[in-house]
């Protein structure tokens, strides 16, 4: 039986196309640059080019592992992928990064489709392979392109949403330091954020493309259509008891946890859930300025932020929490390893 | 309960001053858009403890309905 399991490096990527507030301001006049930084705490966001896939993204956060010395390809006989942008519908996209990445042959590789809560489940899915002797070494990647799938028109997803990607390496370690989970699913909440059109429930036809302006944002059917209000509700209602629970199945508590980094959705709702859950300022993680709603991204990308502001150190438990479509939620605690602060320094 | 609290932020919310919240206050012709109706069920579960149902709320024309529909809920 193996020991522990850790985070012991993580890799983010973002592409270089950025939108900032100043040219959303441009397009949606009635807008101001100021009005939109202070609404959602986003100053720009990356978007991915027109030719630039999630895969594409998830290798470029997975290379910055190999132009360190430290890790080669055959260091790892595992790589889990999560998108809901996969490249095409068949073959997996995790092959195709494989393939880039001259991973090993005996490395085997997967697609997983969560949104926001699918980091933590990428977790869990790495634990749960090295700890049944599956895999040493995972290679966990997140990436999306959401930009693709929001209409141009749209102002107020364009808005929230950036693209990016992330690697996490999971592996054996002296010390257990990725805790135990918590999962949720409510699948009643698929309506409120949803693209319709284009897989085989709803094909793309021509009448897919018709314009429509619901809630004075204009999307077709085949564009991501997100109910803000509800999805909201759903948080508020899930995730300071999905907090509670990951507090209590890890023996910890508000006081003796050291950081918490819930999935960034927006600042507003982040600010709220902070209040009601009880969690100092201090304590809690608001990394969305440059970045936007990565999804399954935007814990990875703020763990690695707060390690380098030095906001978390070595021997710190943190409270993760990802939630979101689906409805799909969960959570866990990772203990930082000297192994994951030596990666970052 | 907060009224007064609430209806402060609320002005907050819909930026303007919070003495022009009279019940009449029309909400759709005042900046009441996606990100509004967000904050507005979150103030209303800080100063209320309550979870508005978010076709209630999109149908409330003004303040007033909307005060009835946080009556109504926290009575349940």
């Amino acid at each position: 039986m193996v020991d522990g399991i850790t985070i012991e490096a993580i890799t983010t990527y973002l592409p270089e196309n950025r939108l900032t507030n100043a040219q959303l301001a441009k397009e949606f006049v009635d807008w101001t640059a100021e009005k939109i930084g202070q609404k959602t705490g986003i100053e720009s966001r990356a978007i991915a080019g027109k030719d630039e896939c999630a895969s594409d993204l998830g290798v470029k956060a997975a290379q910055k592992l190999f132009s360190e010395d430290k890790y080669k390809p055959e260091d790892f006989d595992f790589l889990l992928f999560c998108t809901q942008s996969p490249d095409y519908f068949l073959p997996t996209s995790a092959c195709l990064i494989h393939e880039t990445l001259n991973l090993p042959a005996h490395c085997g590789a997967l697609d997983f489709n969560l949104g926001c809560s699918g980091y933590i489940y990428g977790l869990s899915l790495a634990k749960g392979l090295i700890s049944t002797g599956s895999a040493t070494r995972v290679l966990l990647i997140t990436a999306e392109t959401y930009s693709k799938y929001i209409h141009p028109n749209d102002r107020g997803l364009r808005t929230i949403f950036g693209d990016g990607a992330s690697a996490t390496v999971v592996a054996k370690s002296e010390q257990s330091e990725i805790g135990s989970f918590v999962f949720g699913t409510d699948g009643s909440g698929k309506n409120n954020l949803i693209v319709p059109a284009g897989g085989h429930r709803l094909p793309k036809s021509a009448e897919t493309k018709n314009e429509i302006v619901q809630d004075g944002h204009m999307r077709t059917l085949e564009n991501i259509y997100m109910c803000g209000a509800e999805v909201f509700n759903f948080t508020i209602k899930t995730v300071p008891k999905a907090l509670e629970e990951v507090l209590k199945k890890n023996n910890l508590t508000k006081e003796t946890a050291d950081y918490f980094v819930f999935h960034q959705a927006n600042q507003y709702m982040l600010e709220h859930l902070r209040k009601k859950c009880e969690i100092p300022e201090n304590k809690f993680c608001i990394n969305m300025e440059n970045y936007g709603n990565t999804v399954s991204s935007t814990i990875p990308m703020a763990l690695e932020k707060a390690l380098i502001d030095k906001s978390i150190k070595y021997s710190d438990t943190v409270i993760l929490v990802g939630f979101g479509v689906g409805y799909s939620w969960a959570g866990t605690t990772v203990r930082i390893g000297k192994e994951l602060v030596n990666w970052v320094q | 309960m907060g009224t007064v609290a609430f209806l402060n932020d609320m002005a907050e919310i819909l930026q303007v001053d919070a003495d022009q919240l009279v019940p009449q206050f029309e909400l759709n012709e005042n900046n009441f858009d996606s990100l509004a109706l967000i904050s507005t069920i979150a103030i209303v579960d800080e100063h209320f403890g309550i979870t508005l149902n978010v076709d209630k709320l999109t149908a409330c024309q003004n303040i007033q309905s909307l005060l009835d529909l946080v009556g109504q809920t926290a009575s349940k």
